[in-house]
Parts: C-alpha cells; sequence; structure tokens
C-alpha cells in the first residue's frame, strides 16, 4: 500500500466544490478531486454524468457555476493556462473546406512559438493521409486523427480527450492508442481520457476518475482504488447481508441462488468463510456504476490540497 | 589518408547541416496569426464579392458614360432658349432620358441601398453563427490565442472589406448618380432625386455597412445558428430602417416656406431637387395642421374655411442641406454601430470564460 502515501508532486486539475448547472440540472455538482501531474487518467460515468461538462470546464469553454476547477493552479482558459492545454471535444470538429496540410497550418498560426510541426505531421503521415486532403472528405476516424494530430501538435502539458476512440475500428483504435501513449510518455503530458468503453481504458490509464450523477465517485491511482476493494465469493443465504460484512463497506452484493458475490472496501480482516480476490479494473467499475449510492472514495493523492487547507 | 577523408567528409556533413539549419532559420514561415486562419476560411467568398463589386462597378461606369453621351447627343446639357418646336424636341429627349436611364439608375441605388443587410446577413450567417452552429469554435479557442483576439480578427476582416468595398461602389454610384443631375428649372432631366436615393449616396451606405456588420455580429452570437441568425439580421435591420427613414427630416432644421391664404393655392410639393415633406395649414392661433386633414376630393377653399385656416406652410430641405443631413444619419448610424458591437464584445466574453 506504499501507493496510498501521501506524496507531494505537481498538481494537473484541481476542484474544489465545483458544481455546474445546464438550465434547471446540474450537470456537476460538490465535485472535488486533485490529478497529479504526469498521469494518464480515465474519466468513468454512464451517459450524461458530467464528464464532457468537466473537460470542456478544463478546456476553459465552460465557466463553473459554484466552487473552482484549476489548472496548474491557474484558471482555465487564462493567458497562461490555455497554451498548455490541448482539447479534443466528441465531435472533434474541424473546418471542412480546409485541406490537412491547412489544419496543421492553423495550429502554427494559432500557437505561436509553441507548435511542433513535425509531431503533428508524424501522426497525420502515420494514418496514411496525404496533406492535400480536404477534411471534409476524410472518414470519421481520419478526421479524429487530424485533430489529434493538432492536439499533439500544441505540446500541451494536458491532453484533454473526449470519447477520443469512439468512432474508431479496433485496429486504428490501437494504433492511435499507441500514438497517444508514446507523446504522453515522451512529454509527460497528463492525459485525461472520457470514456465509456471500458475496454479501452484498461492497460493505458494509471489514474482513475469515475463520476455519476454529477458527483465524484471514485478518484485515485487505479493500483490504489483496486487494492482498497475486495471481491468476496461465499455461501450466504436470506435477504439481509452477513453479519460480519458490517464493519465492511460494502459497494454491491449479488446473490445467485446460494451464493454471493460481493464487492466490499474491507476495513481490517474479513471473518467467516469467504474466498477474497482483487477486483478486475472492470469489475471495480461497473459495480460502482451500479450503485450509485455507494459512499464516494478519494484515494490521498486525489485529494484537493486546497480543500485541506482550508479544512 | 583515410582518417583525413573521414573528417572532411564529417565536415562537410556537418556544413550541410549548419547550412539546412540557417536556411530554416532565414525562411522561418510568414506567421499571419489568426488573421490567416480567417482568410482561409473565407477566402473563396472573399473573391466572389470582389467579382460582383467589379461587375457592379463596371456596369456603373458603363451607365455614367451612356447617360453623358445621350445628354451631350441631345443638347440636354443646355436649357432650350429657342422655344417652339426645338424646345418639344429637347422636351421629348428628356422623356427619353427617363425612361431610359431613370429606371436603371434607380435599381442601381436599391442595390446599394440594401448592402448594410447583405453584409449584416454575412456576417451573421457565415462568418460568426456557422462557427457556434458547427462547434469549430471549440477548436480555435482552445488553443494558445485568446477568443477575444479571435473574434476581433474574425470581425476585422470581413468588416474593413466589406467597408472598403461599400465605399468604393458607393463613390462610383454617387458619380454616375451626379451626371444625371443636370438641369433641374424647366423640364427634368434627372434620376432619383437625392432624398429619394439618399441611403445610396455619399457616407450613407458605409456607415449603413458598419451597423449592418455589428447587427450580424450580435445577431450571430446571440441566435448561433446560421440560417435564423441570417433571418434574424435581416428582420432586425429592416427594422431599424424604419425609424431612421421617419426621423430623418428632422436631423436638421428644416427651411418653412409660408403662404396667405388669399393666394388661392397650396405652394406645390414637387419643386426641383428640394425635399418638400410636410405641407399643411397655419390655424388663427399659429397651429400647424397637415395636410391629412384635408379629404381628397374636397376643394382647396373649402377646407380652409372648415379649418379657419390662414395660411399655407410647407417644410423643405433644399438640396444644400444633403450633407449635413446625410453626415447626421452617418453619426447616428455609426453610433449605433459601436453600441451594437460593444454588445457583441461583451457577448462573447460571456460565452468564453
Amino acid at each position: 500500500m506504499t501507493g496510498l502515501t501521501y506524496q507531494p508532486e505537481r498538481t494537473a486539475l484541481e476542484a474544489v466544490g465545483l458544481g455546474v448547472r445546464h438550465r434547471r440540472r446540474w450537470a456537476l455538482q460538490d465535485c472535488s478531486f486533485r490529478l497529479p501531474a504526469g498521469r494518464v487518467c480515465a474519466l468513468v460515468g454512464p451517459n450524461g454524468a458530467g464528464k464532457s461538462t468537466l473537460l470542456s470546464l478544463a478546456a476553459g469553454l465552460t465557466r463553473p457555476t459554484k466552487g473552482s476547477l484549476t489548472v496548474f493552479g491557474g484558471r482555465p482558459g487564462a493567458a497562461d493556462v490555455r497554451p498548455r492545454v490541448a482539447y479534443l471535444s466528441q465531435d472533434k470538429p474541424l473546418y471542412p473546406q480546409f485541406t490537412i496540410a491547412d489544419t496543421l497550418r492553423m495550429g502554427r498560426e494559432l500557437n505561436p512559438g509553441r507548435w511542433d510541426q513535425a509531431a503533428a505531421e508524424a501522426t497525420v503521415a502515420d494514418g496514411g493521409l496525404s496533406s492535400g486532403a480536404r477534411i471534409g472528405d476524410l472518414s470519421g476516424g481520419q478526421r479524429t486523427r487530424v485533430a489529434l494530430a493538432l492536439a499533439f501538435g500544441k505540446r500541451p502539458d494536458v491532453l484533454l480527450l473526449d470519447e477520443p476512440m469512439a468512432d474508431l475500428d479496433p485496429l486504428v483504435r490501437h494504433e492511435m492508442t499507441a500514438a497517444l501513449m508514446t507523446q504522453a510518455a515522451g512529454n509527460a503530458t497528463t492525459v485525461v481520457i472520457a470514456s465509456h468503453v471500458l475496454a479501452e481504458l484498461d492497460g493505458v490509464c494509471d489514474y482513475l476518475l469515475l463520476i455519476a450523477d454529477g458527483r465524484v465517485r471514485l478518484a485515485g491511482e487505479v493500483e490504489d482504488l483496486l487494492a482498497a476493494h475486495t471481491v468476496l465469493v461465499g455461501r450466504h443465504e436470506g435477504p439481509d447481508l452477513p453479519r460480519e460484512f458490517a464493519v465492511h463497506t460494502v459497494v454491491e452484493a449479488r446473490a445467485t441462488g446460494r451464493q454471493l458475490t460481493a464487492l466490499v472496501r474491507p476495513d481490517g480482516p474479513v471473518a467467516g468463510q469467504w474466498r477474497a480476490s482483487e477486483p478486475s479494473l472492470e469489475e471495480l467499475l461497473l459495480a460502482h456504476l451500479r450503485t450509485p449510492g455507494a459512499p464516494p472514495l478519494l484515494a490521498p493523492s486525489a485529494e484537493p490540497r486546497r480543500f485541506k487547507a482550508a479544512a | 589518408m583515410s582518417t583525413t577523408a573521414e573528417t572532411a567528409a564529417e565536415t562537410a556533413a556537418e556544413a550541410t547541416a549548419t547550412a539546412t539549419t540557417i536556411d530554416r532559420a532565414a525562411r522561418p514561415p510568414r506567421s499571419l496569426g489568426v488573421a490567416w486562419v480567417v482568410w482561409r476560411q473565407h477566402r473563396t467568398t472573399a473573391w466572389i464579392a470582389l467579382a460582383v463589386l467589379a461587375a457592379l462597378c463596371a456596369e456603373l461606369l458603363w451607365l455614367r458614360g451612356a447617360m453623358t453621351a445621350y445628354l451631350a447627343e441631345h443638347g440636354l446639357n443646355v436649357p432650350c432658349t429657342q422655344g417652339g418646336d426645338a424646345c418639344a424636341a429637347h422636351q421629348a429627349a428628356a422623356e427619353g432620358f427617363l425612361s431610359r436611364y431613370s429606371g436603371l439608375l434607380t435599381y442601381n441605388g436599391h442595390v446599394l441601398e440594401f448592402l448594410p443587410l447583405l453584409a449584416g446577413m454575412i456576417v451573421a450567417g457565415p462568418v460568426i453563427a456557422r462557427e457556434l452552429e458547427s462547434g469549430t469554435y471549440k477548436v480555435v479557442w482552445t488553443q494558445s490565442v485568446s477568443p477575444l483576439r479571435w473574434f476581433a480578427a474574425k470581425l476585422a476582416l470581413p468588416v474593413l472589406a466589406l467597408l472598403a468595398g461599400a465605399s468604393v461602389l458607393a463613390a462610383v454610384y454617387s458619380w454616375t448618380w451626379s451626371s444625371a443631375r443636370l438641369l433641374e428649372r424647366d423640364w427634368i432631366v434627372h434620376g432619383p432625386r437625392w432624398y429619394e436615393t439618399f441611403d445610396a449616396l455619399g457616407p450613407a451606405p458605409v456607415a449603413g455597412v458598419l451597423a449592418g456588420c455589428a447587427l450580424g455580429a450580435l445577431a450571430g452570437l446571440l441566435v448561433r445558428r446560421t440560417l435564423p441568425a441570417m433571418a434574424a439580421t435581416a428582420a432586425a435591420c429592416l427594422l431599424l430602417y424604419w425609424p431612421l427613414t421617419a426621423v430623418r427630416p428632422y436631423l436638421t432644421d428644416p427651411v418653412t416656406e409660408t403662404v396667405p391664404v388669399s393666394a388661392g393655392y397650396p405652394p406645390a410639393v414637387q419643386a426641383g431637387d428640394s425635399w418638400r415633406y410636410e405641407r399643411g395649414m397655419t390655424t388663427p392661433s399659429g397651429g400647424r395642421m397637415p395636410d391629412a386633414g384635408c379629404a381628397v376630393n374636397f376643394s382647396i377653399q373649402r377646407c380652409v374655411t372648415d379649418h379657419g385656416a390662414t395660411g399655407w406652410y410647407v417644410d423643405y430641405h433644399p438640396a444644400s442641406h444633403f450633407r449635413r443631413l446625410q453626415w447626421t444619419q452617418a453619426g447616428i448610424v455609426t453610433g449605433a454601430a459601436a453600441l451594437l458591437a460593444a454588445g457583441a464584445v461583451r457577448r462573447v466574453r460571456r460565452l468564453s470564460p
């Protein structure tokens, strides 16, 4: 459990009491978390959970209704923060009448002193795209590649990706993930990937942020979060939970016949005849998604520092 | 020996490398920033607009040439002094001029009158609202350049181009129009009068285009959808045009002509180049009663006795008021443009945190 010890390091994103209201509905409510710099973070949640809202806040496109979100300690959209953040929105809008070369030139013109033409061109060339092709003639996946090239070329410190792989076939998805990881590792970029395709996150992300109904459910290192949970399988009858579970936090318990499978956050050793194992990332996520009422869990590295200082 | 060769090769390679670096450093790619993006986006529209402008100018210059040639050919440049048959021919030639060119000139005037509306629709739809509708603003606003700077360039380039185009077109139109405004005494050789084609002359279309662009920008930012934004701009332009026309006679003090009731006839409503916009009767108490009070089929005398009028009056602007009226209106319209532009800037600030 060494990962759970508090490590002082730079903060990429930090939210304190963050709330965003769209008309009458709260898209995000009372969100507090911290994302240390240099992580590849999966932002997971059901549709409409507030993932896109959170990313668009961090990109400086939306304003919070309550609380605050900071990027490297600054306000998103501030003059010193804007150049450090790249954002890929869900619909990947690009100018359809531009060629790929035009689009990359736009990146150069709009990011003076920061633009990495070689990185952008390499991303495009890896997909076998010619720079003279018009954006409007590209397929969805090819357009995603150009949008990613535009994001890579900016050499961002934080890369915010909203459902980046949704319209890619499995092969291209694999390639793009590899390209993304190369970029992230090479430049120590903090990456936030919003997705509800759990399979595309496993093995790629080392940090997890789970939000549902506009609230943070889980936040922290994937390893730590997995280690903090246990899957218990054993024989049990009756509608109530076994008495020995009372001291632990039960996230989800499902009975199939006489067998009970439970995902718990153990507080000390579990008494009784239970087979215990560490959950997979998918098990952890599914259990939390199915049980919206489970108490939230923030690993120490994910607790906002300003929040701590205030408390 | 071989070592020397290697060293030489290395030096050469180094020199080439340095040369390439220097070559690259010496020719840094020209950076135009947001302006390049705006130009790249709208260059097709710009070329089309330029072609249309050139065609309109050519047509107006041809019209001027044709009109002056006609006037010279038929001796319309000087009044008819001989009388009799010569003057009848003169009169016929003048009427021929009217039927040939007056309509053409009026239509060209209408093109200029609708220029502000057209400019507003271009800015509202393709320039602003399309970005918001298609979501491409998200790409631009998340680059290193601030949304406000993007908006400034986004507006400045098309607005400057539209203003330049409107200025050229207005100047050419004014010049062409002035050649038809020669003789104003006994017969009438003229195109539309200055007060009839007021919005197509002088600074009026230029100021109008400025206000149209500001209105379009604001409408585009508020409506955020291409076609509805264009429709809203057109509607708002027409709505704003109406009060502007209504207050025009009062922008500067008119000249008032009074005639005693004993003259028998009221002063004429049509009189050469002066804009007679209101005629009526004066009452004994010193009040005024505009024409509207008199029914058409009444005899004038009966109307006078019915209302106990003491005389007639007519308010008008002589042609010498043209400039003052033009610049006052241009000032008001530019002020409105500034207000609308301020609203648009506020809106961009609100949209982008």
